[in-house]
């Protein structure tokens, strides 16, 4: 009897519409902390053909249509507080997202719902925490500094990335091994000011996966500070390598 | 201190002070002084006492900095 059917299986107005409606589907992959009358900038690159709003959590939106690359969007925060900023429509394709200029919190796994996510860089008083491994998959380029608490392990960073640079109050404290380096990063930087950090075991690993796995060149950099633990001799063949292949290294 | 080890002609730095790599037209990297490190490479270094003392020596020699690679 067709009026016993179950109607969420077949009736279309029941469709969950938080999943399926295009016009309801956004992320937020930071909150803005301002101090009154602060202007937060955005940097954001996006295809042809998409389109995404920006909602600065204040009332404020910024429709932005596609093709931009690196384009500067300001909002200035009249009330000192927590916003968060709600990215609609064709987030997914974002390619590129640089905050600066204002304090700002975050996870990796907010992050992570920009799929198309190939730059981030955020500079200042920011809080970006969570896994490395959360990271979108697509990453080529991270930059982040600040206050971040970032944690995780450096096998479990985007495959892609060329460029790393990490400070902050960080975690990052593993390598797990064996790891193959598919990617070279022109510039890998991974400095914990904070409890946390590899260890000499993992630095001298790094070093030699990074010696065995990839060809350095000119003007590349390798710094592994912080707190991250002194390497030892078992490294030294590899850095000898590394270094004379144009890239510096600088380690405790 | 800076050292050169002979086989690699490559320099070896150690020490707490602020470290310019460049090789005269570009800048490498900075590091961080107050912390001690090593540093390993085959191009110019410079030690300073100051972080302005860095910015000094690139703005008078020129020196291009293509991105925030430090500090």
């Amino acid at each position: 009897m067709p009026w016993i059917t179950n109607p969420w299986t077949t009736n279309p107005w029941t469709t969950n519409p938080w999943t399926t409606n295009p016009w309801m589907t956004y992320c937020s992959p930071i909150d803005a902390k301002p101090t009154a009358g602060q202007t937060l900038t955005l940097k954001l690159s996006l295809p042809a053909e998409k389109t995404v709003t920006i909602d600065w959590g204040d009332g404020n939106t910024t429709n932005v249509i596609g093709p931009v690359g690196s384009v500067d969007y300001t909002n200035t925060y009249t009330d000192a507080g927590t916003y968060p900023i709600r990215m609609s429509g064709d987030y997914q394709a974002s390619e590129k997202l640089e905050i600066k200029d204002v304090e700002v919190d975050g996870t990796t796994k907010r992050l992570g719902a920009l799929l198309g996510l190939k730059y981030f860089t955020c500079f200042g008083s920011n809080t970006l925490s969570g896994d490395v491994a959360d990271l979108p998959a697509g990453l080529t380029s991270f930059r982040c500094s600040g206050q971040n608490t970032l944690s995780g392990d450096v096998s479990n960073l985007p495959a892609g990335l060329t460029v790393f640079h990490c400070t902050g109050k960080n975690t990052i404290s593993d390598y797990t091994t064996p790891h193959t380096w598919t990617t070279k990063p022109s510039t890998f930087i991974l400095k914990p000011i904070a409890p946390g950090g590899l260890s000499t075991a993992e630095i001298d690993q790094l070093l030699i996966d990074f010696d065995a796995d990839l060809t350095w060149s000119s003007g590349n950099v390798i710094m592994l500070t912080g707190t991250n633990a002194a390497r030892s001799s078992a490294s030294d063949a590899a850095v000898s390598n590394i270094v004379a292949e144009g890239c510096t290294v600088t380690t405790n | 201190m800076i050292t050169i080890k002979d086989e690699t002609k490559s320099k070896i730095v150690t020490g707490k002070k602020f470290r310019l790599v460049h090789d005269t037209k570009n800048v490498i990297a900075v590091i961080e002084g107050t912390e001690k490190s090593t540093t390993h490479t085959i191009h110019e270094v410079e030690e300073f006492e100051t972080e302005k003392e860095v910015q000094n020596y690139i703005k008078q020699k020129v020196l291009y900095s293509a991105s925030i690679n430090d500090f």
